[in-house]
């Protein structure tokens, strides 16, 4: 029942308002903007949705967009597109401290500034990594045995 | 007449340092399973040493990631001579299914020079021991 | 008091698997550690989208050796939500067998390996003994111990034959003794419960708060399991118990996966004894549509989530996974503080981390 209200609730400061439909998902999806983010999962944790399974980096076209994929007895994704130039991502470790290494890696791997997070450690990249975020689209991380044999 | 007897006791009883340089722990497993009752190599007098130096043999499963390779070099300098690396398993001769990833530095013998190679993904214990003692005959 | 800090692994006796993590103690108890990652981290999300659809089911079985089929399981799931492929019945049910076999060789080595690190050989070499039976009927079934490539998109490769059948029922019966005894030594034996008891403490209000799963969390009395909760395959047909305990210690975890190990012998008798008959398999088309779909599975371990998007071609735009070890790794510094360092040992076998899944 609170999975419901919880759902409801969110479409409401959805941004598209309308649930937004991908060919094949079997999951409710939410579109949210940055700033509505933290509303949203507040509503979730009143509502008892707890659980953060994972928060995925996906791009759509040129927009990349995270998705924050919660679970209570059914999953319910937020999408929030991400604009590299405003850094509007809040982390959401205040809330959520299980968050932590999920926003880590995707911060990492996307290059995504997330505020209130602390990035200075390297997570899963090596201590002299050189290539940027590999995950990005327009990355161009070269393999490091290809680097080592070119020198 | 004492390198007589070291020559003996390197033959008969190697010592074996495991390190997974970035496998996903299936080979890893395998390699653990020999010291169990169903392979039991302490019978064949080589034993599973957790020092670096200790070991004669080095075996390493997985193939190298970027942020291990340091950490393996040093292993395998702190290991006192004459000393042996094994690759076990396809990713560590070769890079296996991760070849060409961003992160991997492909097989062992980027960065260490092997002495002997055990395919298969992943390999079987038997090929383990199989691929020590042909190592040992080789010393020999 | 002054303060020393302890540096373990990469390479350490303690650990099977590259992790480092610095520990501060203060006279003999832990203070504080932090935690180094990274060590197995290979590319596989980034290296999957360069690969076709099929050949992607041989890069995940390789996310992790010791639960390689569910990782291959879930990714399957996800392809075939795609295609809107219906799985044969007989196909799901070897694919379920498998999993519980995996489940039943997971927990056995993880109690050898947590039984070695608090100085237990005994038990260490009876549980490895016991689990050579389930690497046995795993190898006549797919015909490879640890790997076993049976799974394809559509359902699996291999058919079960009389004889087999046959030797997993006389196989399962022998492991049901043998588990027996290892509870025994669990429930009973001093030394182990000297060991493990009140250590490595998760309260149920910790593991909401850290999105904990598996035996781990149903160890601190949050019984969440996704083959009960949100039935996967077929699951719903079969009857088990999720076992849960409320200790929050290494204790309860070891409990735990013990009982769990039961059940899955339990639910193994089940599959074999209700297999249905026949197609193993339907034929995968060609073109996976464009489209997204979550596959969620419960792995040894806990919840295991394959997100996989589409654009229409050969290979996919996108692949997650999301592996339970990592959020049990956030709170291995607040399990450890305060404790003794003699105890680090056994609270870290105690968690079950996976470090090539974590890394991926």
């Amino acid at each position: 029942m609170s999975f419901t209200q919880a759902y409801s609730a969110i479409r409401k400061i959805s941004a598209a308002g309308d649930e937004i439909s991908y060919p094949g998902l079997n999951e409710k999806q939410v579109l949210l903007s940055p700033a509505r983010l933290i509303p949203a999962v507040q509503i979730l944790l009143e509502n008892d949705i707890y659980h953060l399974s994972t928060i995925t980096g996906v791009y759509e076209d040129e927009q990349l967009y995270l998705l924050y994929h919660f679970w209570d007895r059914e999953g319910l994704t937020l999408r929030v597109p991400v604009d590299f130039l405003q850094d509007q991502i809040q982390t959401l470790t205040q809330l959520i401290p299980g968050a932590l290494f999920y926003e880590r890696e995707i911060a990492e791997m996307f290059g995504v500034h997330i505020n209130g997070l602390d990035t200075s450690q390297k997570m899963f990249l090596p201590d002299n990594w050189e290539g940027g975020a590999p995950m990005r689209r327009e990355s161009t991380s070269i393999p490091v045995n290809e680097k080592s044999e070119g020198q | 007449m004492i390198d007589k007897i070291i020559q003996w006791a390197r033959r008969k009883s190697p010592w074996i340092l495991h390190f997974n340089s970035g496998g996903c722990n299936g080979c890893d497993i395998e390699l653990l399973s020999l010291l169990t009752p169903r392979m039991d190599v302490e019978r064949l007098g080589i034993i599973k040493e957790s020092s670096p130096r200790h070991a004669d043999i080095l075996v390493c499963t997985g193939p190298v990631t970027a942020q291990t390779e340091a950490r393996l070099v040093r292993i395998y300098e702190q290991m006192p001579s004459p000393k042996w690396v094994i690759a076990a398993g396809s990713c560590s001769c070769t890079g296996g299914v991760f070849a060409g990833a961003y992160n991997i530095h492909d097989g062992i013998d980027n960065v260490l020079p092997v002495d002997m190679y055990i395919p298969g993904c992943p390999c079987r214990p038997e090929a383990i021991i199989d691929g020590v003692v042909k190592l040992l005959e080789k010393i020999e | 008091m002054s303060r020393v800090t302890i540096p373990i692994g990469p390479q350490h006796p303690l650990l099977k698997e590259p992790l480092s993590f610095n520990i501060t103690l203060e006279g003999e108890n832990v203070i504080d550690s932090v935690l180094r990652l990274g060590y197995v981290h290979r590319g596989i999300e980034k290296l999957a989208q360069s690969r076709s659809f099929v050949q992607n089911i041989t890069l995940f079985e390789r996310v992790c050796g010791i639960c390689s089929h569910i990782h291959t399981t879930t990714y399957c799931q996800a392809v075939e939500g795609l295609l809107g492929l219906e799985v044969p019945r007989r196909g799901v049910y070897i694919r379920m067998l498998l999993c519980e076999l995996e489940r039943i060789h997971s927990h056995l080595l993880w109690l050898g390996v947590l039984a070695k690190n608090i100085g237990l050989n005994t038990v260490f070499m009876y549980a490895w003994r016991d689990r050579e039976i389930v690497l046995d009927l795993m190898e006549e079934i797919s015909g490879g111990r640890v790997s076993h490539a049976i799974n394809t998109i559509g359902g699996v490769r291999k058919d079960l034959n009389q004889d087999q059948m046959k030797k997993l029922t006389v196989g399962l019966d022998e492991l049901i003794g043998r588990v027996k005894d290892l509870l025994r030594i669990v429930k009973n034996d001093r030394s182990f419960k000297a060991r493990t008891r009140g250590i490595g403490f998760l309260s149920q209000e910790d593991v909401r708060r850290y999105c904990v799963v598996g035996p781990v969390a149903r160890a601190s009395g949050v019984g969440i399991d996704l083959r009960k909760d949100a039935p996967y395959a077929y699951y719903d047909e079969l009857s088990f118990n999720v076992v849960t305990m409320n200790e929050g210690d290494v204790w309860a975890r070891a409990m735990v996966r013990i009982h769990e190990t039961t059940e899955a012998i339990r639910l193994c008798q089940q599959m074999v004894e209700k297999l249905p008959s026949g197609e193993i398999s339907a034929t995968m088309k060609r073109k996976v549509p464009a489209g997204e779909f979550i596959s969620r599975s419960e792995a040894p371990r806990g919840e295991v989530i394959y997100f996989v998007k589409s654009d229409g071609s050969q290979t996919p735009a996108r692949v997650k996974v999301r592996t339970p070890t990592l959020t049990a790794l956030i709170t291995l510094p607040q399990q450890l503080r305060g404790l003794q360092m003699a105890d680090v040992s056994a609270v870290v076998a105690g968690v079950d981390l996976c470090i090539a899944c974590a890394d991926r």
